[in-house]
């Protein structure tokens, strides 16, 4: 059921909120120790929400779409009163005292807050296979990872024990769990959403975002996360009014063939829906990801100056991270910040000529739990480099992107395809996708 | 000298990836026009672009 399908079902009183929340906390209590999607769980007060949601409903005060409808947030954006520990064993016991504004906003429209998604420790890093909190696995196949950082919201969304789980990208955080876990996950514009009380990692690089199971489903979260809609552009009036730009260079070379051809099937039948598909030279992206590269590493680490003593209190990974951090130096980071101008202005003139970039999300499907390498083109790469390649560079652009599932690889593993707009075009990504959903299909839950 | 010190076996095997990749940043930097400015200016002016300027 999707939350569109829910609110219907609200509205004509064959559900109840209460009965949705249960619905998730029953599959939380079924399939939660095998997955560990969650670190936190609120059932009480998710049931005692639900409760009073029913009550405005029978008064009939409708707060609109996501009114009763069960959501999870990620756990590093602040709860009031329940524990926050950014997947983190630095704030194992950290209790915040205010709700971050996502939080407020997504309460104040009506959403009941199941509890709190596992995360890649600090969110720095694509496994989600937390030293601190536990492994966070695959829905689709217990051995693989969701992918991350927002590991947990993927596999919630997946398998039915959230409508929506709210995600952050800094490197591909929503985009990466979502093509692994088969869902949809929209990077908003760099700045769209309010990113108070969420704990930071790449301060020019993070952005907040939703992890539902059907695009339409993810412009409901989206536009309940903002304060009004004025700075959107709207959505265009049919698809044959968007230009499609398939590129030519990178995002098709060190993908697996499998991806490749799904993808390909969607740009044949954005065709069909009318849109124009031409193909495209992009710029250099090998420089953009080491832009990005550079600029989180350096950022990561001054966020994290303060804790750099208690080395014993960091994962491996992401403590090599944070050392590479420190090692950087001010003339490469600054430089990389003047790069990165250069190249955001290559990417507007690109899309003077498209309206939209269409690639895939990630080159391969979900690798194993401890894979350390991937194989692609018959070259061996880092399994976290490649992981991210093709969605890290959007960050640094600040463009929105959205991944939405393509097809099953012949495992029966999800495959995602990964639309990019200009900024403040997230209606046109939303549209375009939407109308390819009622063609290509979504994957459905487990 | 960093405080706290990183470790010579973690050294050991970042620093080669790290170089790797500051390299190739450099190659990048040294193409820059003297008077290129930073992002976080665009960041800033966000506004400016969403006017398409």
């Amino acid at each position: 059921m999707t939350i569109l399908e829910a609110g219907q079902a609200l509205r004509s009183r064959t559900v109840s909120c209460l009965e949705l929340t249960d619905r998730c906390l029953d599959h939380i209590a079924k399939l939660n120790p095998r997955l560990n999607a969650f670190i936190t769980v609120t059932a009480e007060s998710a049931r005692a929400q639900a409760q009073a949601l029913d009550r405005e409903l029978t008064n009939s005060q409708d707060r609109g779409p996501l009114h009763g409808i069960p959501i999870a947030h990620k756990d590093l954006i602040s709860t009031k009163g329940i524990r926050t520990t950014s997947g983190s064993k630095l704030f194992r016991d950290h209790i915040p005292t205010a709700d971050a504004p996502i939080v407020e906003k997504l309460t104040a429209g009506g959403a009941v807050m199941l509890g709190k998604t596992g995360l890649h420790e600090l969110a720095y890093g694509i496994t989600s296979d937390n030293p601190h909190f536990g492994t966070i696995r695959n829905p689709r196949d217990p051995a693989r990872i969701p992918g991350g950082s927002s590991g947990g919201a993927g596999v919630a969304v997946a398998t039915d024990m959230a409508f929506l789980a709210t995600g952050t990208d800094t490197g591909g955080s929503i985009r990466i769990p979502a093509s692994f876990c088969g869902v949809v996950g929209l990077k908003p514009t760099y700045g769209l959403v309010d990113r108070s009380g969420i704990q930071p990692l790449g301060l020019s690089l993070d952005h907040i975002g939703p992890l539902t199971r059907t695009v339409a489903d993810a412009g409901v979260a989206l536009l309940a996360m903002l304060d009004g809609d004025a700075r959107l552009r709207p959505a265009p009036a049919s698809c044959q009014y968007i230009r499609i730009g398939l590129p030519e260079n990178f995002y098709f070379t060190h993908v697996s063939s499998e991806v490749r051809e799904a993808v390909q099937k969607v740009a044949q039948a954005a065709e069909r829906l009318g849109a124009r598909v031409t193909p495209v030279k992009v710029p250099d992206i090998d420089a953009l990801n080491d832009v990005g590269r550079v600029i989180l590493l350096a950022e990561a680490s001054a966020v994290y100056q303060p804790y750099f003593s208690r080395r014993e209190d960091f994962g491996a990974d992401v403590l090599a991270l944070l050392d590479q951090g420190r090692l950087v130096p001010a003339t490469d980071y600054i430089n990389a910040q003047r790069i990165r101008k250069i190249l955001v202005g290559e990417f507007y003139s690109l899309f003077s000529k498209i309206d939209c970039l269409l690639t895939p999300t990630t080159p391969t499907t979900a690798p194993l739990i401890g894979q350390k390498q991937v194989e692609l083109d018959g070259e061996m790469m880092d399994t976290r480099l490649a992981t991210t390649r093709l969605v890290r560079g959007i960050n640094v652009l600040g463009f929105p992107a959205l991944s939405m599932p393509c097809g099953k690889s012949a495992q029966g593993l999800p495959m995602g395809a990964q639309m990019i707009a200009r900024p403040f075009e997230e209606r046109l990504l939303l549209a375009l996708g939407d109308a390819l959903e009622s063609v290509t299909g979504s994957l459905q839950s487990l | 000298m960093l405080k706290p010190e990183i470790p010579p076996t973690q050294l050991e095997t970042i620093q080669p990836i790290l170089d790797t990749l500051l390299a190739r940043l450099r190659v990048q930097a040294g193409q820059l026009p003297p008077q290129a400015d930073s992002a976080l200016v665009y960041l800033l002016a966000s506004e400016q672009h969403e006017d398409g300027q």
